[in-house]
Formats: C-alpha cells, sequence, structure tokens
C-alpha cells in the first residue's frame, strides 16, 4: 500500500564560496511500509529524523535519493493523486487563525473533492466527536492548544483517507480528550481500515495503539518490531522486596554481587535479568532472608526508549 | 535612576537585529530613494507642462496612478496569500493537501483578478467625486489598458512569491514591497521622456512603460495607443509567464530545504 526505499535527506549549508559548505544527513537510507489497516509507530529521539521522513512523505520535502510510493504510484510523479488518500495532523501547527473550525475544515474538504453534502456530514461527524461541534464557528486563533489539535485531528480524517500521518497527535490534550483520541483511532482502523503512521513521545499511547514500531536514531532505523518485542529486549527487570527479616544479611550479599540494587526503608530494589530472578530469590531463602512483599517490574516502551536515547 | 547602559542595551538590541535581518537597514534607505525618485521627477515633468500645453493632466495623473494600483495592489494581494499561510502556521497544512501547483497558481491569480476589480470600482468612484474624471471615460480606459497590467501584477507577484518562498519570513517585507521599486521608472506618474538616461533605459525593459506611454498618448493627445498595448501585452506575457516559472522553480528549490522552514 505505501513503500519507502532508501530515502535519504541530506541537507547543505554554507554559500560557496563565501562560508565552507557543511552536510548533515537527517535521514539516512531508511526503508519501511505500511499495510492496510496497520498503525505504525515512529519512535526516536529529538533529532532522529522523525519529522524530516514526515516531512517527505507529505512532499513538502524533497528526498535526497529514495522513492516513496503510495499504491503503487510513485510520489514523486503522482503527488496529487497520494495526497487524495492521504490525512495529516500535526500537535505543533495550526489552520489559519483568522477563519473559524467550519470555514477551515470546509475549504479542506473542497480540496479533497468532497461535494457539499459530505463535506456538511464529515465536519459534524467528526467535530461531535472531538468535542468541538459546540466551537464550530469561533475562529481557529481564539483556541487552545489542545482545540486546535483536536481540530487538526478532525482535518486529517475529513476525507476517510486510506493513511494518516499523525505528528504528535495527543501533545497538549488532556489525559480524557488524549484517551478518546486515541479511541478515535482505534474505531477508524477497525472500520475503514485506514493505515496510521504516528510518531509520539506518548510512550504509553505507542503501546497502547501501535502494531509496529519503527525506531530512528541519527537518521537510520534501528529497530523495527512490535512494541512488545522491543520492551522484550530490555532484559534488565527489577524485583522489589520488602524485607521483613534479614535486612543487614541481603545488603552485604547483595555489595558482593554485580547486581544494581537501592534501599529506601525496609524496601530493596535490584535490577537484574530475568533469567536471574529464580537464582536469586533462591539465594535469599538459603540466608534466611524474609521478605513480605515483592514487586516485579518487567520494562516498558519508555525503558527502552531510554536505552536507545543514551 | 536612569541607567544610559541600559537605554543603550536598547538601541545595541535594534542595531545587533539590523545586522542579523538586512531588511531593517534596507528598508530604512528603499523608501527614501522611491519617494526621492517618485516625487522629483514628477515635481520635474509638472514643471516642463507649465510651458507646453497638458491636455487632461489631472485625467491624465489619476489614471495612471489608479491604473498602477493594478500592478502593485494585485502584487501584494497574491503575496498576501501566501503570507497569511506563514503567519497562519500553516504552510505545511496546505501543501500537503491534494492540491496541485497550477491549482494554487489560479486560485491566487483569481484573487489577485477579484481584488483588482474591488480596487478598480472603488478608485474609479473616488477619481469621479473628487477629480470629476468621469467615468464613462475611466471604464474605456480600464477596458484596455487593465488587462497588460494584470499581466504585469501577475510578473509582480510570482516574482515577489519567488522571493518570499526563498527567504521566508525573512523575505516577507522585501517581497511585498518589489512591485514599488519599478514606479518611477514604468511611466506610471509622468512620461519616461522626464527620467534621466539610465532611468529611460531600465523603462524599456519594464512591460508596464508601453502601457502607460499608450496611456499618456491616448488620454493626453487622443492618438491611437494599439501599437503601445500591443507591445504591452507581448511583454506582459511573457514577463508573466518568466514569473510563475520563476516561482515554481524557486518553489521547488525551497522543498528540497522543506516547507516547514519557512515559519522559521
Amino acid at each position: 500500500m505505501f513503500k519507502v526505499k532508501n530515502l535519504t535527506k541530506t541537507f547543505t549549508s554554507g554559500f560557496w564560496p563565501f562560508t565552507a559548505q557543511q552536510s548533515f544527513t537527517a535521514v539516512n537510507n531508511i526503508s519501511f511500509e505500511i499495510k492496510p489497516g496497520e498503525i505504525l509507530g515512529f519512535l526516536g529521539p529529538n533529532g532522529a529524523g522523525k519529522t524530516t521522513t514526515i516531512q517527505m512523505l507529505l512532499g513538502t520535502l524533497t528526498p535526497t535519493s529514495g522513492t516513496i510510493s503510495y499504491f503503487g504510484d510513485n510520489f514523486a510523479h503522482n503527488r496529487v493523486a497520494g495526497l487524495k488518500n492521504i490525512g495529516y495532523s500535526s500537535g505543533y501547527e495550526r489552520l489559519p487563525a483568522q477563519l473559524s473550525i467550519l470555514e477551515n475544515l470546509d475549504i479542506v474538504g473542497r480540496i479533497y473533492g468532497l461535494n457539499a453534502q459530505e463535506r456538511t456530514e464529515q465536519i459534524e461527524k467528526l467535530l461531535r466527536i472531538f468535542g468541538m461541534w459546540e466551537k464550530r464557528n469561533e475562529r481557529s486563533g481564539s483556541l487552545s492548544a489542545g482545540q486546535s489539535t483536536r481540530v487538526m485531528l478532525a482535518k486529517a480524517f475529513i476525507a476517510n483517507p486510506k493513511l494518516v500521518l499523525l505528528d504528535e497527535p495527543s501533545a497538549s490534550l488532556d489525559p480524557d480528550i488524549a484517551r478518546e483520541v486515541r479511541a478515535f483511532i482505534l474505531t477508524q482502523r477497525k472500520e475503514h481500515n485506514t493505515a496510521i503512521l504516528i510518531t509520539s513521545h506518548n510512550m504509553d499511547e505507542v503501546t497502547e495503539l501501535c502494531d509496529r514500531v519503527l525506531v530512528l536514531k541519527g537518521g537510520s532505523i534501528i529497530a523495527n518490531s512490535t512494541p512488545e518485542q522491543l520492551m522484550q529486549s530490555i532484559a534488565q527487570i527489577t524485583v522489589h522486596l520488602s524485607i521483613t527479616h534479614g535486612f543487614d544479611l541481603i545488603i552485604t550479599h547483595l555489595q558482593k554481587s554485580p547486581y544494581l540494587f537501592t534501599t529506601k526503608s525496609n524496601i530493596v530494589s535490584v535490577t537484574l535479568d530475568e533469567h536471574q530472578i529464580a537464582q536469586f530469590l533462591t539465594t535469599l531463602s538459603a540466608q534466611s532472608i524474609n521478605y513480605s512483599h515483592i514487586s516485579i517490574n518487567k520494562p516498558t516502551l519508555e525503558d527502552y526508549f531510554m536505552s536507545i536515547a543514551k | 535612576m536612569f541607567s544610559f547602559q541600559s537605554a543603550w542595551a536598547i538601541t545595541l538590541r535594534y542595531l545587533r537585529l539590523w545586522k542579523n535581518d538586512p531588511n531593517v537597514p534596507l528598508f530604512n534607505i528603499y523608501w527614501p530613494i522611491l519617494d526621492i525618485l517618485t516625487w522629483g521627477f514628477l515635481g520635474t515633468w509638472i514643471q516642463q507642462l507649465q510651458s507646453t500645453s497638458s491636455g487632461n493632466l489631472t485625467a491624465i495623473t489619476v489614471t495612471g496612478l489608479l491604473l498602477f494600483q493594478i500592478c502593485s495592489r494585485g502584487c501584494n494581494g497574491l503575496c498576501i496569500a501566501l503570507i497569511e499561510e506563514m503567519w497562519s502556521d500553516n504552510v505545511v497544512n496546505l501543501f500537503s493537501l491534494p492540491i496541485s501547483m497550477a491549482e494554487w497558481i489560479c486560485g491566487t491569480i483569481m484573487l489577485a483578478a477579484i481584488n483588482m476589480c474591488l480596487v478598480t470600482v472603488a478608485c474609479m468612484g473616488l477619481t469621479f467625486l473628487l477629480y470629476n474624471v468621469p467615468v464613462w471615460q475611466t471604464i474605456t480606459t480600464f477596458f484596455w489598458f487593465a488587462p497588460p497590467l494584470f499581466l504585469d501584477c501577475l510578473w509582480l507577484g510570482f516574482t515577489s512569491l519567488a522571493i518570499i518562498i526563498t527567504h521566508g519570513k525573512r523575505g516577507v517585507e522585501m517581497g511585498f514591497v518589489f512591485a514599488w521599486f519599478f514606479l518611477p521608472f514604468c511611466g506610471a506618474y509622468f512620461p519616461i521622456d522626464v527620467l534621466p538616461a539610465w532611468g529611460q533605459a531600465v523603462s524599456k525593459f519594464l512591460p508596464m512603460s508601453p502601457v502607460f506611454a499608450g496611456l499618456r498618448a491616448y488620454l493626453g493627445s487622443q492618438q491611437d495607443p494599439t501599437p503601445f498595448l500591443i507591445k504591452g501585452y507581448i511583454m506582459g506575457t511573457t514577463y508573466a509567464l518568466a514569473g510563475m516559472a520563476l516561482f515554481v522553480y524557486c518553489f521547488n528549490r525551497s522543498k528540497e530545504k522543506g516547507l516547514s522552514r519557512l515559519l522559521d
């Protein structure tokens, strides 16, 4: 449905012969594809190349090399046809401030080729879903950041596109609205088989929504997997024990062991590999160290993100 | 207590802005030079007219002024189309919609045409009320002379847009006043004979010059303006197409750096 092959973007700065030319590769030879109905997460630290990639997918930034194809067509040759099937929303962009929400969405609907009835129905449906119908006649410039984000989401889905690119869709949304937006995205996928590419710094959101995650670092894809597999790739987990007997013993034991640990009151937190847990607990038992409570923190996508961001 | 150091810090702040944004000092000298050229040559022409018969001086001057508004206001109208998107942080949104460059250009040209019609109607009424220049005469004049000037407005407008799409917000002011740079040389307010040799050389390359020369011949001495208009239409069409091609070229060049940078 949608394929990116060997996509590269190199920026050159400086104006020879006045200043030395310098080049910087923001996106380096990345390839991936999205299938209908798939929700693909795009993760990476700041400057990893996520937004640069999205700009190229939208045709507002020309790639240095590589190809993008939508529905079998080369995007470079059929930009408008490709964009007819694509919706886009960014948490950082706004619609023209002087026009009302209705006026703005009406213009977007016209550009997508919707007739008057379709525009009216879609705009009302989406604004009601995003809780913005009552504000439909307000100027876009008077909206809060969260309200603007919701209008941008309505814009992205107005033509029931086959693919939606969402750049930080829940940035500046309240948690309850963010939850509704996530529910809407899942419904849209279910009802219309919409494929979605989403960038987000909200790891819980990515874990909840995405079937697969691409991880970018330094412009290259360093992982392409499900959120679960990425989390499992972090081998180390943390075990929290509430010690009732033998506190000094366990500290002495841990100081001699290779495990990282912290203490707070009678709680000892030990970081170790998952396969070492059984051995560790057996050792405690052998030394008559008793505990009243044990909890195990499995790695999250955020842990994975933190590990690659280092 | 008054601190001179604080006052100097403020002065320095703006001086550093000048260094980082050459638009500011540039436009400090741009408008005075433009005014000196325009009003200086206009004064010279009026002085020359005192010794000759002038025809309907008011009608010629006011109609010339009015027709130049087609170029300048139309050009500004085109620029505003893009500037509005930049001010609204909407450039990426707009150009990520399924709209072709031809459709966007067509849309902005229609906007410029509507703008031109509104300005024209308002100005015609005003010139009749204030200067008693008859509306029927103005309409006839506009019928012949407005289309080539509209083509010139497209040339000026799309060249200005090329500047803006290349330099982003820093290029807005330069693009916005681009049309006015040609005012002293195009013969809108006074005939180009008044200009010095170098100024006349500049005017020969301007597609507006033959149109205004024809207007002067038509209103001043009832001469047939057809040869002037033919030249004006040919030059206007050529320049308008060149301006659009330049804009499309600069737009594509700008996409190599990314349209999102226009918002910075």
